[in-house]
């Protein structure tokens, strides 16, 4: 079969036999868009559990700690629930506003792109909004625990900073992974068709 | 039903024909297949609204339906090598089949379906005979831009068809 054969070819598919219309959307998720969104809501929903595991622990009743430390403990995570449904209302707002097939072929695979890559940054953003929350941890941890003999000054201040530096740099590191986990091949895929075109 | 709905699906209707061909474009599997074609008729209802009557219907909607099977993702279900279902569903009764037309637009579309997502859409414009200009819109791309990839889209799909 050569080329012009190939137009004929397509030309005689009138095929009747296709699939029933419907203007519902099915559940499948074949788009990049709804799988990133299904992680999404996946990851929130496994977040939230984590906080209410927390507000749990932090609840259990033992004697001999003090109010004040339940207390700070669950200001924090309050405040940590605050955070997390900021960010992922953002996220999911982004989705929802997203995917323009509209556009002319290479600017909706631009415009995918780019909210790809804003999501990016505020997923990094979302990890590292926990650094501030895990020193204010380990200091209601370290003032509050009993300790056999009182932590020096330099102790303190080695423990909290060493926290705070390994913190970022671990969460950092983990929201770049993570990322790459899940989403990491869908925004791949659209960065080949984007280079494909440009090329 | 809203009124909406109807002048839509009335739209559709003319077009499925059309809109099956890209799926089977852009998927080898019947599943993955009517997938796409629910999946292309679903986004050409969500931006309904939006066709302001610019250009033609089935410009706005080639257009739309290329960009959603670009984009698409192939389900991922376990492939069985003697167990997928392909195109053969879809053939014809017995009595009406076209042994010789069928086996030709099996060649056709095994061959395009080696191809990537970007060539495929410039082949699908080539067989609907549209114009360097008017890909080179659809695409968002430069006109000189377009010769180059169609010719590089029709050179690939040559040899697909030549290695047979």
């Amino acid at each position: 079969m050569n080329i012009d054969e190939l137009k004929n070819a397509w030309n005689d598919d009138v095929s009747d036999d296709t699939p029933e219309i419907s203007i519902e959307q099915n559940n499948k998720i074949n788009l990049p868009l709804e799988k990133i969104r299904k992680n999404m809501r996946m990851e929130f929903w496994s977040t939230i559990g984590i906080l209410i595991f927390g507000f749990v622990v932090v609840w259990i009743p033992v004697p001999e700690a003090p109010f004040k430390f339940k207390f700070y403990l669950t200001v924090l995570l309050f405040s940590m629930v605050i955070v997390v449904s900021f960010f992922f209302s953002k996220f999911f707002k982004l989705y929802k506003d997203i995917s323009s097939p509209m556009l002319k072929t290479y600017d909706s695979l631009k415009d995918l792109m780019y909210q790809f890559d804003l999501n990016k940054q505020y997923y990094l953003s979302f990890m590292l909004s926990f650094v501030p929350f895990l020193v204010c941890e380990l200091i209601i941890v370290i003032e509050f625990l009993p300790h056999r003999k009182p932590l020096s000054d330099i102790k303190v201040a080695t423990t909290i900073i060493s926290a705070l530096a390994i913190g970022m740099f671990g969460l950092f590191l983990l929201g770049k992974y993570w990322y790459r986990i899940f989403y990491g091949k869908y925004v791949q895929q659209i960065e080949n068709l984007l280079i494909e075109l440009k090329k | 039903m809203t009124s909406v709905e109807q002048e839509f699906l009335h739209k559709i209707e003319k077009h499925k024909g059309i809109i099956f061909k890209i799926s089977k474009m852009y998927m080898d599997d019947k599943d993955d297949c009517d997938d796409l074609f629910q999946e292309i008729t679903y986004q050409v209802w969500k931006a309904y609204s939006g066709f302001r009557g610019e250009s033609e219907f089935s410009t706005w909607l080639y257009r739309i339906a290329l960009n959603t099977a670009i984009v698409f993702l192939k389900s991922e279900k376990k492939r069985s090598f003697i167990g997928n279902e392909d195109f053969t569903d879809y053939k014809i009764i017995e009595d009406e089949y076209d042994h010789e037309k069928e086996e030709k637009l099996s060649e056709m579309y095994k061959a395009i379906n080696q191809l990537n997502p970007i060539d495929k859409a410039f082949i699908f414009y080539y067989l609907e005979d549209f114009s360097g200009r008017e890909i080179a819109e659809q695409m968002g791309i430069s006109e000189g831009n377009v010769r180059v990839k169609m010719n590089r889209a029709k050179n690939k799909l040559k040899d697909i068809l030549n290695s047979k």
